[in-house]
């Protein structure tokens, strides 16, 4: 991504890939290649100030871990799920900071949470659903998101599909990885109504005292439900 | 003098003068009541109907109005209404068999607003035709082709036709048939169809895209992949989809090929025999 304040306009260009991976971190202008594709926000000769500040994507995802993982009867599971941060760029604009764009850390799939009549457009994330945080092994762009299975019912429960409101989650910065605050998933007998959700205040341990950079999107809660969290309701019909 | 030049002339009737100026009253009275009667009934009702129920509203509202206001202007007038409408009770059965078609189209629309088998701006097909739904009136709709041109389509044929509705669901399905080359290896084909399904973001990943072996063609194995998206991203996947194909097919070097014909010779798959003739 390049951001640029010229002719009193900022110009912001974004791409995917290694298309321009010889780019130097800083330069002049004559330094960007000319197939930059723009786009263009009118601002004053003295706003300079912009912000980047990270947010969850804009819809909801849908995290199926690779391998699937069966949580026996009455136990839990904790798992750390790597969801891609957007970037969010703020410009000064007349004296107040204006939002400008948001992009993509990555390129998610879409999907679909409901039946084929109804339903809402999420984001498709295959995920590891890894059991520890390990930092060198976590992308800095991911938001580590700490999902606590609770497995309440009598049978084993096979974890392969995992339908997460992002709403909630609010986002912090812990050397220089990006976390959200934690929850913990109920799943019971008859899951008809939905799951239980409980979102905590802070995340897990390294970073239950991390600054919280960007608020939830949807208000803090405490407890939510989620339908459908763990299986499509969608039936095969070829 | 005076007096004489106010005084009306004598073709004049005062009588007649009196009943036009009093329908004039209610003519005007009469447009303005209903202007309000369609406001407030458009702003109480409107917001439990459909666009085009609000539209159909507006017109029954008007139409009627403006007839119930025309016969009680004629009354005011003192024209006998009962020989008018029983002269229109016998007219309307000629009017009847006359206009059967626009009562029939009429009739149609009041079954399309109960039904709503589309809705404004849906796109639909019918008899060939696609384009926007523009608007439905009580004789015809109005569909916008994607070329921009309007078809205007009597109700009746919408109620007899087959129509397709297009962006009734919020997803939809994209098939492309794909033919490969009989010696390539069916499960690594449908491996990479699926592969170039998930690797494309238009592509929903649920429902899952739909892969299969249909069977065996002239010249080719076909498959089916099946890709569901988003109605806004039809287009797109419809562009990206098949291109991304190809170019993974190249890399994979899966043969997609052209139609071929062997010639043979009698029953076996021999070499056709070659005989050297002199001239």
């Amino acid at each position: 991504m390049v951001i640029l304040h010229r002719h009193e306009e900022w110009r912001i260009s974004s791409w995917e890939g290694d298309q321009f991976a010889e780019l130097p971190l800083e330069g002049e202008i004559r330094d960007l290649p000319s197939s930059l594709e723009w786009r263009r926000w009118d601002g004053g000769a003295g706003d300079l100030e912009f912000q980047l500040r990270p947010s969850f994507p804009e819809y909801p995802v849908i995290a199926k871990p690779t391998p699937a993982l069966t949580i026996s009867p009455g136990g839990h599971a904790l798992f750390y799920i790597g969801i891609p941060a957007s970037l969010e760029v703020y410009g000064q604009c007349d004296g107040t900071l204006r939002k400008l764009a948001s992009l993509s850390t990555d390129s998610l799939s879409k999907s679909w949470h409901g039946d084929r009549s109804a339903g809402q457009v999420c984001y498709a994330l295959r995920t590891r659903a890894r059991r520890s945080f390990d930092p060198s092994d976590w992308p800095e762009h991911d938001i580590v998101v700490a999902v606590d299975l609770k497995n309440e019912s009598s049978e084993a429960f096979l974890f392969d599909r995992l339908f997460l409101d992002l709403g909630h989650f609010s986002i912090f910065n812990h050397e220089g990885h990006l976390w959200s605050n934690a929850c913990q998933i109920r799943i019971s007998e008859d899951d008809e109504d939905g799951n239980d959700i409980t979102y905590a205040p802070n995340p897990l341990d390294p970073a239950s005292d991390a600054p919280e950079i960007a608020t939830a999107q949807a208000g803090k809660a405490r407890r939510s439900k989620i339908g459908s969290a763990f299986t499509s309701v969608i039936d095969i019909i070829p | 003098m005076a007096a004489q030049f106010l005084a009306l002339p004598d073709f004049i009737d005062p009588e007649f003068l009196r009943s036009a100026g009093g329908a004039t009253v209610v003519l005007l009275v009469g447009f303005i009541l209903l202007a309000i009667t369609n406001k407030i009934a458009i702003e109480f009702v409107g917001p439990r109907l459909t666009p085009q129920g609000v539209m159909v509203l507006r017109k029954l509202i008007r139409y009627l109005g403006v007839a119930f206001v025309i016969i009680v202007a004629l009354n005011q007038m003192g024209l006998n209404l009962g020989a008018i409408l029983g002269a229109a009770g016998v007219a309307g059965i000629a009017i009847g068999f006359a206009a059967q078609t626009s009562l029939s189209n009429i009739i149609s629309g009041f079954f399309l607003i109960g039904e709503r088998p589309f809705e404004l701006g849906d796109v639909i097909g019918i008899d060939g035709i696609s384009g926007t739904v523009d608007t439905l009136g009580l004789l015809s709709l109005t569909l916008r082709t994607f070329d921009n041109r309007s078809v205007r389509i009597p109700n009746e044929t919408l109620v007899k036709s087959k129509v397709v509705n297009v962006t009734r669901h919020p997803i939809r399905r994209f098939n492309l048939d794909i033919g490969v080359g009989y010696h390539e290896n069916i499960g690594h084909v449908l491996s990479v169809l699926k592969n170039v399904a998930e690797k494309n973001v238009q592509c929903l990943d649920e429902p899952d895209p739909l892969i299969i072996f249909t069977g065996f063609g002239d010249s080719s194995l076909y498959v089916l992949l099946g890709a569901w998206c988003l109605q806004e991203d039809y287009g797109t996947l419809r562009n990206t989809l098949p291109r991304e194909l190809k170019e993974r097919f190249e890399v994979e070097d899966i043969e997609i090929p052209f139609p071929h014909r062997t010639i043979a010779s009698g029953k076996a798959f021999g070499p056709i025999p070659i005989k050297m003739v002199d001239n």
